[in-house]
């Protein structure tokens, strides 16, 4: 009887491999479009009473007369802001944690998407004059890339940089975007209080903070830098750190200018009605 | 005075648009029924119509196949303002020839600056 069982248990050995293959496929793409669904709506469940929240309050700054109105209206219209930014990361990190392959990779012009990006931030801190931002962006770069999330990853350097500006001083961020042979390299510098040396390795790390004395009074999960690692890692670049404690970081990102021979493989056509 | 129509299902939104740009020297039509927009623009012929994508019973995208293939409406500029700012529905308002598209949350401000470059208006 054990004989027998041996044997059909050999026999049946292959079939029921793939059978476990096929199940385990099918339950993978179930997880993954349900997360799809996830990511979809709250997308759009949260940004929809933000838009009020945001625009409603944009309005009465401009049109209340008092200062105290004035001043409420611009603390609402600001905290908004900042919470879109923080459901905008969670948004994309999930998209890059579970689906990455949906990231659309084309050839983009990294000098103009740089240059939005500091416009971008230049708006988004529109009510404070306690930061400057010098350029020097050699025109017309371009590389494989995806606007919006290399918008978003400059966009979280610069806030970085703000974020973590030494209290009382003018937080003066610098960047800088050349090319060299087939790479584009972006420094972006800033005088802040800079990271002590047994930090450096975990800056990229996610929901990692320094500890609460290093901080400048600053907010946030933790997910900045390791979204821009991540993006910067999806589109074949790398991200490295120079910093000294007490006088600031520089942050340099190295992206290739030529086409990888996986770009082409991995863009996905997909349909609205799919979805 | 140019035209513009606004096709949204949350009439906050619809609000938000209308006292904005009306307020800036725009004719706005508010449309929160979708499924009539299509009647409304004809009869209106508007400059420019903004358009949500998720509605019920029609899309955005649905609306602005609609007017990019129609003879008499091609030359309508479309914009999507939209919650659902993904890669792919960028993509699809790309290959539907939309004249723009402006992810939500949006600031008026922004909203009227970007339709001022697209109609020629100097503030």
């Amino acid at each position: 009887m054990r004989f027998l069982r041996k044997i059909l248990n050999f026999i049946f050995f292959p079939f029921r491999w793939i059978w476990k293959k096929i199940l385990a496929k099918h339950t993978a793409l179930i997880e993954k479009r349900i997360k799809r669904e996830i990511e979809i709506s709250l997308s759009h469940e949260l940004r929809t009473p933000l838009t009020c929240i945001l625009a409603y309050s944009e309005m009465l700054a401009e049109n209340v007369k008092s200062k105290e109105n004035i001043e409420a209206a611009k603390v609402i219209y600001n905290k908004s802001k900042e919470m879109v930014r923080l459901i905008d990361n969670l948004i994309e990190i999930s998209v890059l944690d579970f689906n990455p392959q949906s990231v659309y990779k084309t050839q983009i012009n990294l000098s103009n998407t740089v240059i939005a990006a500091i416009n971008k931030f230049k708006f988004f801190y529109e009510d404070y004059d306690d930061f400057a931002v010098f350029s020097e962006v050699e025109l017309n770069i371009e590389v494989p890339g995806n606007k919006k999330l290399f918008t978003l990853m400059f966009f979280e350097i610069l806030n970085n940089a703000y974020f973590y500006k030494k209290p009382s001083e003018k937080a003066i961020i610098s960047v800088s975007l050349k090319q060299s042979n087939n790479h584009a390299i972006l420094k972006i510098r800033d005088n802040g209080i800079g990271i002590k040396d047994k930090f450096k390795k975990r800056i990229f790390e996610r929901f990692f903070r320094t500890e609460n004395g290093d901080t400048a009074d600053t907010s946030g999960m933790g997910i900045g830098l390791s979204l821009v690692k991540k993006i910067v890692e999806l589109f074949d670049g790398t991200i490295n750190l120079q910093s000294t404690w007490g006088e600031g970081s520089e942050f340099t990102i190295v992206l290739p200018t030529k086409k990888q021979k996986h770009f082409a493989n991995i863009l996905r056509k997909e349909k609205f009605d799919e979805d | 005075m140019q035209k513009i129509i606004a096709v949204d299902d949350h009439s906050e939104i619809l609000n938000i648009i209308t006292t904005k740009l009306s307020r800036n020297g725009y004719d706005v039509t508010p449309v929160n029924d979708a499924t009539t927009a299509i009647e409304t623009i004809r009869r209106i012929m508007p400059d420019l119509v903004l358009l949500d994508i998720m509605m019920p019973k029609i899309t955005g995208f649905d609306l602005c196949d609609q007017i990019k293939s129609d003879p008499q409406l091609k030359d309508i500029k479309v914009v999507f303002l939209t919650a659902k700012d993904m890669d792919f529905t960028r993509k699809k308002a790309d290959e539907l020839k939309a004249d723009g598209f402006i992810p939500k949350p949006f600031s008026p401000k922004e909203l009227l600056s970007f339709i001022n470059d697209l109609l020629g208006k100097t503030e």
